[in-house]
């Protein structure tokens, strides 16, 4: 039925695999004020922005033409949670245990298991406050809806439609095909040559070059560099923090809000509590967990002490995970400022990787660098080199060590090759700097660090495919276009005779089959539905259509067999009219929804620049 | 100190502004911030009846596999008299008259359908409710009845639904002509999106023949 209602299995992937891709900026706190970032769509109050795009396809890259669509589901969702909110659908705390206690992931043998749970959000980075939110908006999105599971529907009218269903008609066909007819018509040239004079546009070529060019790429400079262990070594112990991004650490802080937009007077305030609290600690550090649950206002981990369980670097509002991830185990933090206020931290467990776990990565990420500071030189050289030499690619690639490469035909709207399929660099190729004196492109960026020039090889201006070239392609369309008229007139002629009782001669009937709506026995749907509409007062009765793929076929339609009925059919039918009913009555509550609330939407295009 | 003679001015037009508006502006502050309190403990207020009448809903859900319409019409009964105006009971009301529909009770469904048409204070189930009554009722055979639930319908969303409706009850009463026209309007009302409109063209079809 409708989607947006989980059951509490995909809402376990959904909400785990969404948040595994480090979308969750949040973290371990328990604010959303996203209030100044541009938003896409707005419904009442809520705000839909690209991060919740991101959220709703996990992460994947979706087409601009997709994007819509999911901005749509979106709002819809929004609708029914504002809804919900004006309902007073709350979730009490005994539910939200019972819902996420029978959520069989987070099982050990058959019961919950808190560790589990933690571990299994964590390693999705994913913490359970968070993971909770999520459920109680799910629950809350269940409870609004549920009416819509309720649907009743006519049962006389459901069995009326089953019975229309596998009523039967016992049918005949003369079918006459297009191929049938293509050697009884001729096209002469002159015919061709009227529909190519008629349809220029259709044999146009737009102007078209081939070109040379050259591929000055960084990932390629990257594997051909070799680096030797203890480089590797050396490299990923002084960039710890970077290759430790996987590294989770158990934290616990105490905050006092403040707000980026406070005053400073709030701010002052907020941060002399925060140093005071600071400075008791340092006398007693053991009394951590009790402070946290007497002035912490982060209120989900003031209760458990401060604590945060496991944490990542990439979940994290970046001054507070360059804290947590900097401090030694059980150092405390000094006072430390976020957008949320100020912050004090200590780091209680430490789970990181060994060198041989990241090994491939830190080389990748060494040849990366090393590439990178040598393409910053090869550039320069090459940008030179194919401007100062501009008549010939030769010098560069001789220079620099790249060959000459040849390209398919190149249009102002694409080339095959993925990398000359770059707009800048259409529109350089085309422009008359190159086009017309011929000389090289500059060295254009293409994107992910590959840089090209290229150079006319061969130049075609636009043109209209001449009529001996197309010859063939335009007689076999008129052909077939032809054949198609008299297959159609050939079956008029005989349906016209059958149908004043003209005794038929010579036409090829197929064997009669008994055909349902529910089983057309290989007849188009279309021509199904047309049979049923023909009278049955007197049978048989005749009717021609136009055949799919070409052609026309005549029908002699005859009173069909008595159908059975059984209850399974009734039974799934009903079923099947409940179910649509339930999904049409969901549209027109949002329809409704629609209407009560105000909506607002961005220009997605503004919003994706 | 000394006010001069501008002051003094400025001190007694103030003065007789306070007298005038004085009272006004105190007693609109005061009503402010009781309806603000009031705002409060409305929302305060409701917030509790859901709490428990979502305890509702958990044991209808609970029930439900058990088939038995005597206990879950029940409990739906004792719903509505504790918390009448509550959303979470307007969703158990739902679930059991679909129930007792299901399990042949059908003036319990009607009975409690009724309720949330009459009751309910959430307007824009209201058409949902009278959906599946005419549905019930179109299966009684009491066609007029049927007919007054889906006569009128003032929300768009709705119409095509209510169209797809009185087409399958002018059927069932073989009004034929009347049954086509309405399934016409119906689709053009519901639109190709909607899940419905593949079984409506179906009904049509199958009146083809009949006049």
């Amino acid at each position: 039925m409708f989607d947006l209602v989980h059951n509490n299995r995909t809402l376990v992937q959904v909400a785990l695999g969404a948040v595994g891709l480090g979308l969750v900026v949040t973290g371990g706190f328990t604010f959303s004020d996203y209030g100044s970032e541009p938003y896409v769509a707005k419904v009442a109050d809520r705000r839909i922005t690209a991060r919740d795009i991101a959220e709703e396809t996990r992460g994947q890259p979706v087409p601009d033409a997709m994007k819509p669509m999911i901005v749509d589901r979106l709002i819809q969702k929004s609708l029914l949670l504002a809804e919900a909110d004006k309902r007073y659908l709350v979730v009490p705390d005994d539910r939200l245990r019972d819902v996420i206690g029978a959520i069989p992931q987070f099982k050990k043998g058959d019961k919950f298991d808190h560790d589990t749970y933690v571990s299994m959000l964590s390693a999705q980075q994913m913490t359970p406050q968070l993971f909770e939110a999520k459920v109680k908006e799910d629950i809350r999105l269940q409870s609004l809806t549920t009416p819509f599971q309720a649907s009743i529907v006519s049962k006389v009218m459901a069995d009326r439609l089953a019975a229309a269903l596998v009523e039967q008609r016992e049918v005949s066909a003369v079918e006459l095909k297009a191929v049938q007819f293509l050697d009884k018509v001729a096209v002469s040239e002159a015919d061709a040559k009227k529909y190519y004079d008629a349809n220029q546009p259709e044999f146009k070529v737009p102007d078209r070059v081939k070109l040379e060019y050259l591929v000055l790429s960084q990932d390629e400079i990257a594997a051909k560099i070799s680096v030797d262990e203890a480089k590797v070594r050396e490299y990923f112990d002084k960039n710890q923090s970077v290759f430790n991004k996987e590294e989770s650490r158990k934290v616990r802080h105490i905050l006092i809000q403040a707000s980026a937009s406070a005053s400073q007077k709030d701010k002052a305030a907020a941060k002399a509590k925060a140093e005071e609290i600071l400075a008791e600690l340092k006398k007693d550090p053991s009394k951590f967990g009790e402070l946290a649950r007497k002035h912490s206002q982060d209120p989900t981990s003031a209760e458990k002490g401060g604590e945060l369980d496991y944490i990542r670097r990439a979940g994290q509002v970046k001054a507070f995970a360059d804290v947590a991830f900097g401090l030694t185990k059980n150092q405390l933090s000094s006072v430390v400022e976020t957008e949320f206020g100020y912050h004090i931290i200590q780091v209680l467990d430490i789970k990181s990787k060994t060198y041989d776990e990241v090994k491939p990565e830190v080389e990748k990420q060494l040849k990366r660098q090393l590439a990178q500071q040598k393409m910053q030189g090869l550039i320069d050289q090459f940008g030179e080199v194919v401007y100062q030499q501009a008549d010939s690619l030769k010098p560069a690639a001789e220079k620099i060590g790249l060959s000459i490469q040849r390209s398919d035909w190149v249009s102002k709207e694409q080339a095959s090759e993925p990398v000359l399929n770059n707009e800048k660099l259409r529109q350089a190729v085309f422009g008359d700097d190159v086009l017309l004196k011929k000389h090289n492109t500059e060295a254009i960026d293409v994107g992910n660090g590959v840089f090209v020039s290229a150079r006319i090889a061969e130049y075609q201006k636009a043109s209209v495919r001449p009529f001996a070239e197309v010859l063939p392609t335009i007689s076999i369309k008129l052909k077939t276009l032809k054949a198609n008229e008299m297959a159609a007139s050939e079956g008029k002629k005989a349906l016209a005779a059958l149908q004043a009782g003209q005794p038929a001669t010579a036409l090829n009937w197929t064997a009669t089959k008994q055909v349902s709506r529910r089983d057309p026995a290989g007849l188009p749907e279309k021509t199904v539905t047309e049979l049923f509409k023909l009278p049955t007062a007197k049978l048989p009765t005749y009717a021609g259509f136009d055949l799919p793929g070409g052609g026309y076929a005549v029908y002699k339609v005859a009173k069909g067999a008595e159908a059975k009925l059984d209850d399974a059919t009734k039974q799934g039918l009903l079923q099947a009219l409940q179910q649509s009913q339930s999904g049409a009555e969901m549209q027109a509550y949002l329809a409704t929804l629609q209407k009560r609330y105000k909506v607002e939407r961005a220009q997605i295009k503004a919003a994706q620049q | 100190m000394a006010y001069d003679l501008q002051e003094q001015e400025q001190i007694a037009e103030l003065k007789a502004w306070w007298g005038k508006w004085g009272k006004l502006i105190l007693t609109s502050a005061a009503a402010g911030i009781f309806t603000f309190g009031g705002v409060q403990a409305w929302n305060y207020y409701n917030s509790q009846q859901s709490i428990g009448a979502s305890l509702y809903l958990s044991d209808m859900e609970k029930i439900l596999a058990e088939k038995n319409p005597t206990k879950i019409i029940a409990l739906a009964d004792k719903a509505i008299a504790e918390y009448p105006k509550n959303a979470y009971t307007a969703r158990v009301v739902f679930l059991a008259a679909k129930a007792a529909h299901d399990n042949g009770d059908v003036l319990a469904s009607k009975r409690l359908l009724m309720w949330i048409a009459d009751n309910a204070s959430e307007d824009i189930l209201l058409p949902i409710a009278k959906l599946r009554l005419a549905a019930i009722l179109a299966d009684e055979k009491k066609y007029d009845a049927a007919l007054d639930q889906v006569k009128t319908f003032s929300d768009d969303g709705y119409a095509g639904l209510f169209l797809d409706a009185k087409g399958d009850i002018l059927t069932a009463k073989e009004d034929f002509p009347a049954a086509k026209t309405a399934y016409k309007e119906a689709i053009a009302k519901l639109g190709k999106d909607s899940p419905n409109v593949r079984f409506v063209e179906l009904k049509l079809s199958a009146l083809e023949t009949k006049n």
